[in-house]
C-alpha cells in the first residue's frame, strides 16, 4: 500500500497531521475500532494538492509553489487534483500547469476532463498522468437499498461495475497514454473492483463521492442575495469552514455535502476490506478527511 | 439551425413534424435489457414513460420521418454500461443500424464510444450532453472516436460555448439544449438514477457537520432551503406549469438563438422526453417561433427580445433562474 494525504493548506507546524487520529475522528458516531487499520497504514509517501470537483480552489502558483517546497524538502511525492475545466479553466490553468513543471518536474496531475490531458500532453509531455474518478461511472445512488430485492447476478455485477472495469478503457487509456486511475468505492458493490487491467490504480478514502456540479449550494452561504444558485468565478469559499450532513430515514449510508459535492462515508467495513485489498494489491489510498 | 425534438409515441409523430420539428430523438425499450437489470434502465429515461415501446414503432416513426426528411437519433446514453449489458447494447446497436435505419445513436459511456468507433456501423454518433464534453481540447478525441455532433452540457456559460466552437474543428457540429428540464446537479456526473426519483429533490434534512468551523443558524439554514426549493422549482419547469397562452414555462436559451446561430451551433434541442402530448407540442410551437425569427435572419437583440416578450413571463425571466447557461 501506498499512502498519500489530500491537503488544502501547508500545516502550520509544518508537520504532516495525523492521520489514524483524524480517521478515528471521522468515525467516532460508530464505535468502530480501526486499531488493525491503522497499524496496517504505511508512512504518507505522496501529498495531493488542488481538487477535483471545483476549479476554484485549486492553489494559486504561489501557493503550488510553497506545496513544491513542503514536498521536496520531505522527500514526497507531489500530485496536483484537477477539476473538469472549460476553455478558459484551462487557459488559466496554463500558469499552474508551467509552475508545477518547474518546481517539480517529476509531480503526477490526475486530470478529470480529457482536454485537460491533451493540453497537458501537448504543452507538457513529461509530466504523469492519471485519470481521475470523475471519469469513472458506476451506479453510487444511495438511496438504493437492496433489503427486500431481488439482486440478479446481473444486478450485482452492475452494482460492483464500473467504467474502468471494461477492456475498452485499456484502449482509451492507450489513445490518452495514461498509466494510471483514481477511483472510489462503489457503495453497493464489491469492497474493491476486480479489474483486469495492469494499470496503477489509487483509492480514496474514506469518502466516495454521488454527484457533483457547477452550481454550488455551500457557496450561497457566502453570497449575496439575488446571487443564489448560478455557475460563479469567484468564491470567499464558506467550504474551507463549512460542510453539512445530508440526512434521510431511507438512506443509511452518512451523506455529506462538501462544497458543490455529495459524498458518502465508507461504513467501517468497507473501509477495512479496501485497506485490506489495498495493501495485498499495493494500491494508492489517498486520504481525503482533512480536505472534505 | 434546426430543432431537436422528444418522441416517446407514434401517436406524437405528426404533431411533432407539423410544429416544426427537424430532428426527433428518442430512447426505446428493450424487455430483454428489463428482465437483467431491472430497474436500472438501458438509457437515461424512464423505460415506460419516456422511450418509444417497440422496434415496430421505432421503424414506422423512422419509415415516416425520413418521408418527411427528419432524422431520428436514438438515445443510448446511460452513463456506463456493464460487462454483462455490452454485447445486448451492440446487438441492439447494429440492429437499430441495420435493420431500423435510424440516423443516429446519442452516447456518453466511452467503453460504448470506442465500441462503437470499431463497429463503424453506417449511422451517425452524437455525443450525449452526459459525455460532459466541457472544452475544445476534447473535442478532437471525441472526432478520433467518430462522433459528429457533440451535445454540450447545462452547465455551460454562454461564453464558454462561444469560446469552446470557435475554438473547436469547424467540421464538428455542436447541439445546445433549448428549452425544458434543468439539472441541479451536472448530469454527466451525478451516478444517482432517476429511477429512485431526482437525487437533487429528494428531501434531506441538512445540518452543519460537526468538524465544520463554521456554524450556520437554523434561520440561515431554513432561509437556504427556501431558496433552493424556489431554484428546484424553476429547474423543475416551474413547478411544471404553463404560460396562460398554454406554451410550457420551463428553462430555456431561447433568448441567445441569435448568438447560437451566429456562432455556428447546429441545432437546438428541446428537453422531454417524458412530457405529454400538450407540453411537447408547446414546446415545439414555442422553440419554432423564435425559430422562424432566426431564419428571417433577424439581430441577435431582436431575437433575444421577441423570446422574452412570446414567453411573456418577465417576472420569472428576471429571476435569472430561468436561464440555461447563466453568467455570472
Amino acid at each position: 500500500m501506498h499512502l498519500a494525504l489530500h491537503l488544502r493548506k501547508i500545516p502550520e507546524d509544518q508537520i504532516l497531521p495525523d492521520i489514524p487520529g483524524h480517521l478515528r475522528s471521522c468515525y467516532d458516531d460508530t464505535g468502530a475500532d480501526f486499531q488493525h487499520l491503522c497499524e496496517a497504514f504505511s508512512p504518507v509517501e505522496r501529498v495531493y494538492v488542488g481538487d477535483e470537483f471545483c476549479p476554484l480552489r485549486l492553489p494559486t502558483t504561489t501557493q503550488l509553489a510553497a506545496f513544491c517546497r513542503f514536498s521536496n524538502e520531505r522527500n514526497l511525492e507531489l500530485t496536483l487534483l484537477m477539476p473538469v475545466l472549460t476553455d478558459a479553466g484551462l487557459d488559466h490553468c496554463a500558469t499552474l500547469f508551467e509552475r508545477l513543471a518547474k518546481c517539480y518536474p517529476e509531480a503526477e496531475v490526475v486530470a478529470n476532463d480529457i482536454g485537460t490531458i491533451l493540453f497537458l500532453r501537448k504543452h507538457h509531455p513529461g509530466v504523469h498522468l492519471s485519470m481521475g474518478r470523475l471519469f469513472n461511472k458506476g451506479f453510487k445512488d444511495p438511496r438504493l437499498s437492496l433489503k427486500d430485492m431481488t439482486v440478479t447476478p446481473e444486478i450485482k455485477t452492475l452494482l460492483s461495475e464500473s467504467t474502468f472495469d471494461q477492456s475498452a478503457f485499456g484502449e482509451v487509456m492507450a489513445r490518452l497514454n495514461v498509466k494510471g486511475l483514481e477511483r472510489d468505492l462503489l457503495p453497493h458493490g464489491e469492497a474493491v473492483a476486480n479489474s483486469s487491467m495492469d494499470y496503477r490504480t489509487a483509492y480514496y478514502f474514506p469518502f466516495g463521492y454521488v454527484t457533483t456540479g457547477r452550481v454550488c449550494r455551500t457557496a450561497t452561504f457566502g453570497k449575496k442575495a439575488g446571487c443564489d444558485f448560478k455557475m460563479i468565478q469567484k468564491c470567499v469559499k464558506p467550504c474551507n469552514d463549512l460542510s453539512f450532513r445530508l440526512k434521510n430515514d431511507a438512506v443509511s449510508l452518512d451523506l455529506i455535502q462538501a462544497g458543490n459535492t455529495v459524498f458518502y462515508r465508507y461504513p467501517p467495513s468497507r473501509l477495512m476490506g479496501l485497506v485490506e485489498r489495498a495493501e495485498e494489491q499495493h494500491h494508492r489510498l489517498i486520504y481525503q478527511g482533512f480536505a472534505i | 439551425m434546426k430543432i431537436v425534438a422528444p418522441i416517446s409515441k407514434i401517436e406524437e409523430l405528426e404533431m411533432l413534424l407539423h410544429c416544426g420539428a427537424d430532428e426527433l430523438y428518442c430512447g426505446i425499450r428493450i424487455p430483454e435489457w428489463e428482465k437483467s437489470f431491472g430497474q436500472w434502465w438501458i438509457n437515461r429515461r424512464s423505460p415506460q414513460i419516456a422511450n418509444i415501446l417497440s422496434l415496430t414503432d421505432l421503424g414506422t416513426i423512422t419509415e415516416k420521418a425520413h418521408g418527411k426528411g427528419v432524422q431520428v437519433h436514438v438515445a443510448m446514453n446511460a452513463s456506463f454500461y456493464p460487462r454483462a449489458g455490452m454485447d445486448l447494447v451492440l446487438a441492439l446497436c447494429r440492429r437499430l443500424a441495420e435493420k431500423i435505419h435510424i440516423d443516429g445513436l446519442i452516447v456518453s459511456d466511452l467503453n460504448l464510444l470506442m465500441a462503437l468507433s470499431l463497429e463503424a456501423l453506417p449511422l451517425r454518433i452524437h455525443l450525449s450532453s452526459l459525455g460532459s464534453c466541457f472544452n475544445s481540447e476534447s473535442v478532437a478525441f471525441y472526432q478520433s472516436l467518430g462522433v459528429k455532433r457533440i451535445i454540450l452540457p447545462r452547465q455551460l456559460t454562454v461564453s464558454d460555448i462561444d469560446r469552446l466552437i470557435k475554438r473547436s474543428d469547424p467540421a464538428m457540429e455542436f447541439e445546445v439544449f433549448a428549452l425544458n428540464d434543468g439539472c441541479y446537479y451536472e448530469e454527466g456526473y451525478c451516478q444517482t438514477s432517476h429511477a429512485l426519483g431526482a437525487f437533487c429533490l429528494t428531501a434531506w434534512d441538512m445540518t452543519v457537520r460537526q468538524s465544520a468551523k463554521r456554524r450556520v443558524s437554523d434561520y440561515e439554514l431554513e432561509k437556504n432551503e427556501k431558496k433552493y426549493r424556489e431554484y428546484q422549482w424553476f429547474l423543475n419547469n416551474c413547478g411544471s406549469s404553463y404560460q396562460q397562452d398554454g406554451l410550457p414555462n420551463g428553462p430555456c436559451s431561447l433568448c441567445w438563438f441569435g448568438r447560437f446561430r451566429d456562432w455556428g451551433v447546429t441545432a437546438v434541442k428541446i428537453v422531454g422526453r417524458e412530457a405529454a402530448f400538450v407540453r411537447k407540442m408547446g414546446s415545439v410551437q414555442l422553440v419554432s417561433a423564435v425559430m422562424d425569427k432566426v431564419r428571417e435572419k433577424a439581430s441577435s437583440e431582436e431575437i433575444a427580445a421577441y423570446a422574452r416578450q412570446i414567453r411573456n413571463t418577465p417576472a420569472y425571466c428576471n429571476s435569472g433562474h430561468m436561464c440555461y447557461f447563466r453568467e455570472s
